[in-house]
């Protein structure tokens, strides 16, 4: 047998590959980097991964101590042996003290969602390196809500897509509302869910607990009304809300107490008391499953875990079943160990896991390959607008800034953090890279490239190189992949004035010191105005003789050199 | 039954021919359905037209360790006792003639010897570079240095730890 091997093979035996292999053949040619990154591919091997039996999953560890704040993330293979593990880098940068940190709000196909306390959310799929932000939510915390929100990350199967969703607590005039919205991976646009103002009664207290309790399609809270305690659940595909009673035994009981979790794919709540023997207080937890999701009496308490002095749960459940907590050395937590509790058999796995930690969760891991393709991280149009108020000659700044973007269609005012002091743009020119526009603007008389990160909605100065920081005659052009600056230079020929344009670039982008000006135009030809690059990178300028075609309008320009960009050494 | 009812001959592409007990060929969907489209007729000779001899002999040797243990260890432990017998059944063969294994095996359609071939493969090029893996499946690159080294710095830390090849 001999000939080009089948394409179909090909697929099959990659999708046995281990995921950095995936990721390095990307590169081997472009139908193995079209397979890899497709929609097809990425679902056959989340439903290869999903098809493994949890225990054979590593299990996920997230926490962080007091005294390394940074955000550990590991993996663990060998539910026997914890020291042997795959440390995650940790991509995000750690956040000034007054942030907190970011918490883990769920994991769901490998994509990991965390949140931070100043609005921030993103989905992270460590196994490709790959994270995106989700955009800023309309009920943040500067604007509307005053206690931590509640955010939930899920999976809504009937639109194949990824979900989170934040209730919060804000008032309206002197009333206490609770609002809600929601935002997808697809739509990337955050939606207010007005329902939850009609369920939800506004004096309800909903139990913040970071700990994930999504199943059966729904993400639930322990809710704690008037001291009645139920149940609240939002449906993740119809995206309402509704209420499920809890046993009776746990109608009254504090709602502190209580905790939402995933039992083996069913509803569990654990119920924390605490018990006296000989004087010793004894940490215990039942833990109640609803065996049938929505019928009440199907409440079943499954296990009663006592004597647990020195042990405190903490939430779900790995792949086999156990019980997570952290077991506390003596009076202190600052040597505590996260350890597994197996409730068949009432025995404890220590992991050697220690510290004082400040949060900690673990949970099975699925390994997927979901945001290694590009389009799925950032794929958006937006259009940006700046509007300045003029007063009696003068603009005032900041300007109010609006942007458009195309998936959630509508146009929404964004902070102008910024801009307070870099205004006037000069031109109309500008140049999209790296993600970004820039433009030539002025800052208390000095001239500087402004520009706005499309993805993150953030505006950003950069420097020019010192010669031009005091020219004004600018415009900005992309020149091979690199922030170009033309800049129409005046000289003296003949003691005449000319012009004579000359071209800068900023070779890495980012670095000041890589600004080089790669090309003049002194006395070559009579330029007047550039108009920019030609895709295949040649400079389109106008001849002085159609300065007033130029102005008035390019169509009606007629005669345009162009200048080889590869006869001035422009291309590499 | 006449014991010669229980056999078949599979004929390789160069006409070599293998004479089978029916009870390791029936794992080979192919044949099973050649025979079953010509039944009645006494010629037990199938042609397997693309399939050179020593992957037939491979296929052969596979099944007819896979019925035996079956056999021998209905009680339980097969899957064990096969996985023993798989890890050394690969051994044997070169890296690559595995390509050309799986092929015959995706023709023949033999599903279990299927999935240990493309799992093999897939173990020998999971820690291979780019390169190699180019030349193992003789694909050609298509890439232009720059879109290759952009690709690259795409998921530059899936390049640490390549083998020697």
């Amino acid at each position: 047998m001999s000939g080009s091997f089948p394409q179909e093979l090909i697929e099959l035996i990659l999708l046995k590959l281990p995921i950095p292999s995936l990721a390095k053949f990307t590169s081997v040619c472009k139908s193995w980097n079209s397979l890899v990154t497709s929609h097809d591919f990425i679902d056959s091997h989340l439903s290869v991964a999903l098809s493994i039996p949890p225990n054979s999953n590593p299990t996920l560890f997230a926490y962080s101590t007091v005294s390394h704040p940074f955000e550990h993330y590991s993996l663990h293979f060998d539910p026997n042996s914890f020291a042997d593990h795959q440390s995650i880098p940790f991509p995000f940068p750690s956040p000034p003290e007054e942030k907190l940190g970011y918490h883990l709000v769920g994991t769901i196909h490998g994509l990991i969602c965390l949140a931070n306390y100043t609005d921030e959310v993103y989905i992270w799929n460590p196994m490709v390196r790959r994270y995106i932000q989700l955009p800023p939510p309309k009920l943040d915390s500067k604007t509307w809500n005053f206690l931590p929100n509640m955010t939930e990350f899920a999976f809504d199967p009937v639109k194949n897509d990824y979900k989170v969703v934040r209730i919060s607590y804000g008032f309206v005039g002197i009333e206490i509302e609770l609002r809600a919205e929601i935002c997808s991976l697809k739509e990337l646009s955050w939606r207010e869910i007005e329902q939850a103002k009609a369920v939800v009664k506004p004096y309800t207290v909903l139990r913040f607990d970071p700990s994930q309790c999504f199943v059966h399609e729904a993400v639930h809270w322990i809710e704690s009304d008037l001291g009645t305690n139920s149940i609240l659940l939002f449906n993740i595909s119809s995206e309402s809300f509704s209420t499920l009673e809890l046993p009776e035994q746990l109608f009254s009981e504090r709602a502190w107490d209580l905790r939402v979790l995933e039992f083996n794919g069913l509803l569990a709540v654990a119920h924390y008391r605490h018990e006296r023997e000989s004087g010793v207080l004894f940490n215990c937890c039942d833990i109640w499953v609803m065996r049938e999701y929505g019928v009440r009496h199907s409440w079943t308490k499954i296990y009663e875990v006592s004597g647990l002095a020195q042990l405190k749960v903490v939430s779900r459940m790995n792949g086999y079943g156990d019980i997570m907590m952290l077991k506390v050395a003596g009076e202190s937590d600052d040597a505590s160990e996260i350890v597994f509790y197996d409730p068949v058999n009432n025995s404890i796995q220590g992991t050697a896991i220690r510290g004082a930690f400040s949060q900690v969760d673990a949970g099975a891991y699925t390994q997927s390959l979901l945001l290694i393709d590009k389009e799925s991280v950032r794929n958006d149009y937006k259009v940006l607008r700046m509007v300045y108020t003029r007063t009696l000659g003068h603009s005032e700044v900041p300007p109010k800034v609006e942007v458009y973007s195309l998936r959630e269609r509508l146009w929404r005012e964004i902070s102008a953090d910024g801009l307070e002091t870099c205004v006037y743009r000069y031109d109309l020119s500008q140049c999209y890279l790296n993600g970004a526009v820039h433009w030539v603007a002025y800052e208390n008389g000095r001239t500087c490239i402004m520009l706005f990160d499309v993805f993150h909605e953030r505006f950003c100065k950069m420097e020019l190189p010192n010669d031009l920081i005091n020219e004004w005659a600018l415009s900005i052009s992309e020149i091979k992949g690199c922030v170009g600056v033309i800049h129409y230079k005046c000289v003296a020929v003949e003691g005449k004035a000319a012009k004579c344009p000359e071209i800068w670039v900023m070779k890495e982008y980012g670095v000041h010191h890589s600004w080089a000006k790669i090309y003049s135009f002194h006395g070559k030809v009579d330029i007047e105005l550039v108009l920019g690059m030609s895709g295949n990178c040649n400079i389109l300028f106008a001849k002085n003789e159609n300065v007033r075609a130029a102005c008035f309008g390019f169509s009606a320009i007629v005669a345009i050199l162009i200048l080889r960009c590869a006869d001035a050494g422009i291309c590499k | 039954m006449a014991s010669t009812d229980d056999k078949v001959i599979l004929k390789s592409s160069e006409g070599e021919c293998f004479e089978v007990d029916m009870a390791v060929a029936s794992h080979l969907q192919i044949v099973k359905s050649v025979l079953e489209d010509c039944e009645g007729s006494s010629d037990k000779v199938v042609s397997l037209f693309i399939v050179e001899a020593k992957y037939v002999a491979m296929i052969i040797e596979y099944y007819k360790n896979y019925v035996e243990l079956k056999e021998k260890h209905e009680e339980g432990g097969f899957e064990e006792k096969l996985k023993e017998f798989e890890k050394q059944f690969l051994e044997q063969i070169d890296k690559k003639e595995l390509k050309g294994l799986v092929m015959a095996v995706n023709y023949l359609n033999a599903p279990a010897l299927f999935d240990v071939v493309c799992t093999a493969i897939a173990k020998h090029i999971e820690n291979k570079s780019v390169e190699y893996v180019r030349e193992y499946f003789g694909i050609v690159n298509d890439f232009t240095a720059e879109e290759e080294a952009q690709i690259r710095e795409e998921h530059r830390w899936a390049y640490d730890g390549v083998n020697d090849d």
